[in-house]
């Protein structure tokens, strides 16, 4: 054998990895006696360059072998470090990182992987790891808003995130978070005006900056203007996942399609991109499109590899050939959750059954914000445990409850009764046991759907209820699915508004889940209004008492006496009209306050304002009302007491193009206010019609000026009608004694027993 | 081909989906006015060749809208209405973002279309652009069925019951000249507008069909020669013009018969992946068809492959239509998804089988999900070679250089990858010898074995083999469809069939058990060789001595009523005949 220098090694190794030939840099080292012991170096530096070329399992492999035999310097721990974390291998990187530099490192570098390493099991020790001087690197601030955002901490995530951005100006990856920590926060017109900055700074973020200001403006209800920026993105040159995600936040699968297509015929004739497929393979993981990815997958087009082992181990071969055989068209609606519908095992044959004990509950919902659906929640608590029911063996999971993002609303209260809260965020993968090819199907899941069955089943396996009750769509997929596969013996699932569709808010795969859930004779599904009831039935085909009425329920108590007061109060001369709402689209604030303007231009008696509510349509309102002359108009973001936002109203004026069963006519109503709103949805059964003077059903879709005059009829006999007649109505029928008889139906006899 | 031209003709690309009815509709509209196209999905390459481009949906357009708002050519984009798992919203917002690209930019190129008038002023009044709907299809005539769409199915009544078969596979152009389109209510709006599209009123019009009377033949790649042999059959007795598409080696005994071959590779001769071979042959078969304006497919083998299945719904092949040659006789436990592909055919014919009595196969028993528009007709067995095609026994020796009065018999074994015949061999090589009788032993002529066969027995390479029967004095053959029709009704032989029961679809056990039972023939198991022995000695001791006389197996000329039946078929719609 020729004697071959080390020098010459090196440089061999050099050009054989700048071929990408890793295995034969590897067996030109074996082959010419480098042995790992005497030559770490060459070996290192085989391992960095695997690492810095993309071929990390061997480098992984290569980094482990010198780590074992012990000779491994600090340059190569970083790297065997990064490569590490790049695997989502944090345990190793932490290891690696504290045996070589201790648990607090001198080194920046090495210290910032430590941070990096433990943020998700250590957020607090990551943060103390990033110390001043790594907070003057950009990667180090970074990494700080990022642990703050990931710990639900975003106020102070955007303090710090806007304090170093100064000292990083040119630098977009600052105003990108300040623009999701503002969403996050739901403070979305400075989201998109720090968007705007990233769009306008120019550069390769411009297309992402404008694609969320698009997926913003969707959130924020405003189509028109979101569609005229995708239009104009569509007609740039951008990379193909930059697109795919467009047309996505769009919600137009259709453009998804097409787009997958073309990029594909691109892509055979310059296959060279894969940076940019390894992103429409994320795209499409994220929104559950597995068909497009095992067609592509077939068609050559390189996948991750974490990607194509969870195809691989979620679907058989004979699946995936099916697929890639087919066309793309036929391919593409093979989506999850739906192709794997057949996974859920359906019980039929326990019809009729019911639970003979409620030993333990389990109720999820998203968040505990102040909105109605988590006031009902407290509401049915409030009435079970009231009825006798241990709150020991109640238990509340959430999928947020957080503080920054007011999603910890009602927690005092609940808190107060002395049963469980369960933060969901704490509950990964690891925490529930699922076959392999279990897990590898849910991770095929959309992405919100995926996080929320591992968070459920962790939370259920850990709990074992008798009972799983998904309060609201979101947790209700995610309940029923883990109810079915986790044998629960009761899964309610609860719908508290009209058909996602109705609201723009549908998740394709919803109705299929329900449809298949609602096979299976443990599961109830529930609206909380015969209107919402039928409307699902509608939605989903199923026949009529499919879906059960939950009414809603309100403690009367607590209403009752803001009436004195506001009797002593009121002014003749003058009728204030209150509106309790989110200002959001669905509930037509802009009519509401146009409708206001009618009436005051033909009322006999002074007509004021007064708007109480947070939302995206607040600025629209403030403009709308100065074009209107209605200068007066009272704006309040959220008030708590009854008396606070009833006291001073005359008339609550509802105009909402969508509802459920509002509690917020049943508060008026409560405390002796006349109500008038628009028929939709469940509001026909909150209104008290018992007299004319009680409630005023407006059409579902009236012009301003026809609802103005129907109220012009209507307030001087509303204002002057009997209080006691409103509020004996929601007294009798919304009260929480009915409402606690009509959970234990649901749950079972163990409510009654305890 | 030219960019921009084919043959000095102006070039129309479609631009549309794998499978798009609007884009089948066109493309038979165009050519129904003499107009030449290509079609497919990849905008880049149809923009090289083509000087002007229809882009049939509105998806399309937004994904390669660069593409179509930089080229310099006429573009005509289709606006559909809500496709099937289309949402209104979905649609709406694809519209809108027309809407905005149009008011910054209207190139004057480009005109916008919907598939009917209604759906045009519906879409204009969205979009505040001028819409036109697309110009009106002829009417045809007769239309003798009516074509159900309902969901992702079309419902086609026959006299009894009612046949179906999926959208996807619906080739729109093609169905319209037997079948009137109709639509379940609360179809997507985008059916509803295909169906007025495909099924206008007004004054009925005779179709036109193809001009050229041209007809391709695809022979498989089957494991003996029995499919090129019966191909070849028909092809002799067809008028018109007929090009062979071959994935079979026997390109070259197509070319001496006279006949121009296109030779194609199997995805395993090129070790390529079957999807990608698939996709290949779909694209090269729709270009052939389209250029040499083939009238009709001819298919001949046990299972028509997926990339020619694909092709019949391009628009290039609207006026292709799709014609299986299937005998009967499989094995009861054959596998049974070739049959599930019976929709795509025009229809099939199935060449009766002397043992027909015996069929208790898939093709008699079992009724596919789809049957589509599928007919079916039964012909009289195919045999190549006609009785006056026979040489006389003096010639035919001759031309086997046999000389001598010693008994000359013939052994053909069939696909020889199907068994191993060594056993077999052996044993007919020594009783041969024992009562000094020559074997010519038949081998492929691709056979690239030779085996160690010399004295009695000899090899043999010779295509085709019936002419020369009378020459020889007993025949020892496997049972495959040819060998049996041939030696039973062209030969006096004394047969002895050795069947191979190894073959994958063939019944041939079924085939010779029947032809003992009726007296033609006797038979052995040739993988039992031990027990066959006596047999073989029994019929040894009959040649040249007995001659079996089988004159009522006169069975009628099957090529010939293929053939007929296939010019028949392409030339009109009369769908009553059928």
């Amino acid at each position: 054998m020729v004697s071959i220098s080390v020098a010459g090694a090196r440089k061999e190794v050099l050009h054989l990895t700048k071929k990408r030939d890793f295995l034969g840099a590897y067996r030109f080292l074996v082959s010419n006696g480098f042995s790992i012991e005497v030559n770490p170096a060459l070996w290192t530096l085989l391992a960095r360059r695997c690492a810095d070329l993309g071929a990390t399992t061997l480098a992984s492999d290569l980094f482990r072998a010198l780590w074992e035999v012990g000779v491994v310097t600090q340059d190569a721990a970083l790297t065997l470090a990064n490569v590490a974390i790049r695997q989502d291998n944090l345990q190793d990187a932490e290891t690696m990182l504290t045996s070589v530099f201790g648990d607090y490192p001198d080194d920046i570098e090495a210290r910032l992987l430590l941070a990096h390493a433990c943020a998700d099991d250590n957020p607090d020790r990551a943060l103390e790891l990033i110390r001043k001087d790594t907070m003057r690197r950009a990667d180090g601030a970074l990494l700080a808003v990022d642990i703050l955002r990931r710990t639900e901490r975003l106020e102070e995530a955007l303090k710090t995130a806007e304090r170093v951005q100064a000292k990083f100006v040119d630098d977009p990856r600052f105003d990108i978070r300040i623009a999701r920590i503002r969403e996050s926060l739901s403070d979305w017109p400075k989201a998109l005006e720090t968007w705007e900055q990233v769009a306008i700074s120019g550069g390769t973020t411009e297309f992402t900056a404008r694609s969320n200001q698009v997926r913003l403006l969707l959130r924020m209800e405003r189509g028109e203007q979101a569609q005229a920026i995708a239009a104009e993105l569509l007609r740039q040159e951008a990379r193909l996942s930059e697109k795919v995600l467009l047309a996505a936040n769009l919600g137009s699968f259709g453009l998804v399609t097409s787009l997958l297509q073309t990029g594909f015929l691109d892509w055979r004739r310059n296959p060279n991109d894969f940076e940019d497929w390894t992103e429409v393979y994320r795209i499409l993981l994220d929104h559950g499109m597995v068909g497009a990815s095992v067609w592509l997958q077939s068609h050559g087009v390189p996948a991750p590899r974490s990607i194509k082992d969870v195809v691989e181990i979620a679907l058989s071969d004979e699946e995936r050939r099916r697929i890639g055989r087919g066309t793309f068209s036929s391919a593409i609606t093979n989506r999850a959750p739906e192709m794997f519908l057949d996974r859920i095992s359906i019980d039929r044959s326990a019809a009729g059954y019911r639970p003979a004990t409620a030993d333990k509950i389990l109720i999820i919902n998203a968040t505990l914000a102040a909105g109605g659906a988590e006031r009902q929640l407290l509401a049915l608590c409030t009435a079970i445990i009231e009825a006798g029911y241990d709150a020991a063996n109640l238990h509340l999971g959430f999928f947020s409850l957080s503080a920054d993002r007011g999603h910890d609303h009602f927690l005092n209260e609940l808190t107060a009764f002395g049963l469980n809260i369960h933060r969901l965020a704490g509950f990964g993968a690891e925490t529930c046991v699922l076959s392999e090819q279990d897990q590898a199907r849910i991770a095929l899941f959309p992405r919100q759907l995926r996080s929320d069955i591992i968070q459920t089943a962790g939370l259920v396996q850990r709990i074992k209820p008798n009972v799983l009750h998904g309060w609201q769509d979101r947790s209700a997929l995610a309940c029923g699915w883990v109810g079915l596969t986790n044998n629960v013996d009761r899964v309610v699932l609860s719908a508290r508004n009209m058909q996602p569709k109705k609201r723009g808010m549908m998740q394709r795969y919803a109705a299929p889940l329900f449809q298949a859930f609602n096979r299976d004779s443990r599961v109830r599904l529930t609206a909380n209004a015969s209107a919402c009831a039928k409307d699902y039935e509608k939605w989903l085909g199923l026949s009529d008492g499919a879906v059960q009425t939950l009414q809603n329920g309100i403690r009367t108590d607590t209403f009752r006496s803001v009436l004195g007061r506001r009797h002593r109060n009121r002014q003749a001369t003058e009728i204030m009209i209150g509106g309790v709402f989110r200002l959001a689209a669905n509930k037509r604030p802009l009519l509401w306050l146009q409708t206001l303007a009618e009436l005051r231009a033909i009322s006999p008696v002074k007509i004021k304002a007064r708007l109480i509510g947070r939302g995206p349509f607040r600025d629209d309102i403030l403009a709308l009302a100065k074009v209107l002359g209605f200068n007066d108009l009272q704006m309040e973001d959220s008030l708590n007491s009854a008396e606070e936002i009833y006291g001073p109203m005359d008339v609550l004026l509802l105009m909402s193009r969508v509802e459920g069963l509002p509690n917020v006519i049943l508060e008026a109503h409560a405390t002796g206010l006349p109500v008038a709103a628009c028929n939709v949805g469940g509001v026909a059964e909150a209104l008290c019609q018992e007299h004319p003077s009680s409630g005023l059903l407006l059409p579902s879709d009236p012009s301003a000026r026809q609802a103005a005059f129907m109220l012009n009829e209507w307030l001087p006999e509303a204002v002057n009608g009997a209080a006691d007649v409103r509020q004996n109505f929601v007294e009798n029928r919304f009260g929480m004694a009915a409402l606690a008889s009509a959970t234990r139906g649901l749950y079972g006899n163990g409510v009654e027993d305890s | 081909m030219t960019p921009n031209m084919q043959n000095g003709v102006p070039l129309t690309g479609l631009v549309c989906d794998d499978v798009d009815a609007v884009a089948q509709l066109i493309g038979g509209q165009l050519r129904s006015n003499g107009e030449r196209f290509v079609s497919g999905r990849d905008a880049f390459t149809i923009c090289e060749v083509a000087s002007r481009l229809i882009v049939t949906s509105q998806d399309i357009f937004l994904s390669d809208l660069k593409r179509f708002q930089t080229t310099d050519k006429p573009v005509d984009l289709v606006i559909r209405r809500p496709r099937f798992g289309e949402t209104d919203s979905d649609w709406e917002t694809n519209l809108n973002l027309i809407k905005h690209i149009l008011a910054r930019e209207r190139r004057p190129e480009l005109r916008l279309l919907a598939v009917t008038e209604a759906a045009a002023q519906e879409i204009d009044t969205l979009l505040g652009f001028p819409v036109e709907g697309l110009a009106l299809l002829p009417a045809v005539a007769p239309q003798t069925s009516q074509a159900l769409v309902e969901g992702r199915i079309v419902r086609l009544p026959k006299t009894s019951g009612t046949d179906t078969m999926p959208l996807a596979d619906v080739n729109w152009w093609r169905l319209r000249k037997t079948a009137s389109f109709t639509c379940a209510p609360n179809s997507p709006l985008d059916v509803q507008d295909l169906v007025a599209f495909a099924t206008p009123e007004g004054k009925p019009e005779i179709p036109k069909t193809g001009q050229s009377n041209a007809f391709l033949f695809v022979v498989s790649n089957g494991v003996g020669l029995g499919h090129l042999t019966r191909l070849l059959a028909v092809a002799k007795q067809l008028k018109g013009r007929v090009l062979f598409w071959s994935y079979s080696q026997a390109a070259q005994l197509i070319e001496e018969q006279g006949f121009p071959v296109v030779v194609r590779m199997t995805a395993e001769h090129l070790g390529a992946s079957v999807d990608s071979w698939n996709a290949w042959e779909a694209a090269d078969i729709t270009a052939f068809v389209g250029e040499n304006s083939i009238n009709a497919i001819v298919y001949d083998g046990s299972s028509p492959p997926k990339g020619i299945l694909d092709a019949l719904v391009r628009p290039e092949l609207g006026d292709t239509d799709f014609i299986w040659l299937r005998r009967g006789m499989w094995h009861q436990e054959a596998d049974t998804y070739p049959l599930s592909k019976t929709h795509h055919c025009s229809l099939v014919i199935e060449p009766r089988d002397l043992a027909h009595a015996a069929d208790v196969g898939p093709t008699r028993t079992i009724t596919p999900a789809h049957l589509g528009s599928c007919k079916f007709l039964q012909v009289p067995p195919v045999v190549a070679t006609r009785l006056d095609e026979l040489l006389s026994r003096r010639k035919a020796r001759s031309a086997l250089n046999h000389w001598s009065f010693r008994p000359l018999c013939l052994l053909n074994l069939g696909g020889e990858s199907l068994a191993d015949h060594a056993p077999l061999l052996a044993l007919i090589k020594r009783l041969a010898a024992k009562e000094k009788i020559r074997f010519l032993w038949l081998r492929s002529p691709f056979s690239s074995t030779s085996a160690p066969a010399t004295g009695t027995v000899q090899q043999l390479r010779k295509f085709p083999i019936a002419p020369l029967l009378n020459a020889f004095d007993g025949i020892i053959t496997a049972a495959g469809y040819n060998s049996f029709h041939e030696v039973l009704t062209l030969s006096r032989a004394p047969v002895l069939f050795a069947p191979n029961r190894n073959a994958r679809l063939d019944d041939q056990y079924a085939r010779a058990t029947f032809a003992v039972d009726q007296g033609w023939a006797q038979m052995i198991d040739p993988e039992d060789v031990k027990s066959s022995e006596m047999q073989i000695k029994e019929f040894l001791g009959l040649v040249g001595k007995k001659t079996i006389s089988r004159d009522a197996l006169s069975i009628g000329d099957g090529a010939s009523n293929i053939a007929n039946a296939i010019t028949d078929f392409a030339q009109g719609y009369d769908g009553d005949a059928w």
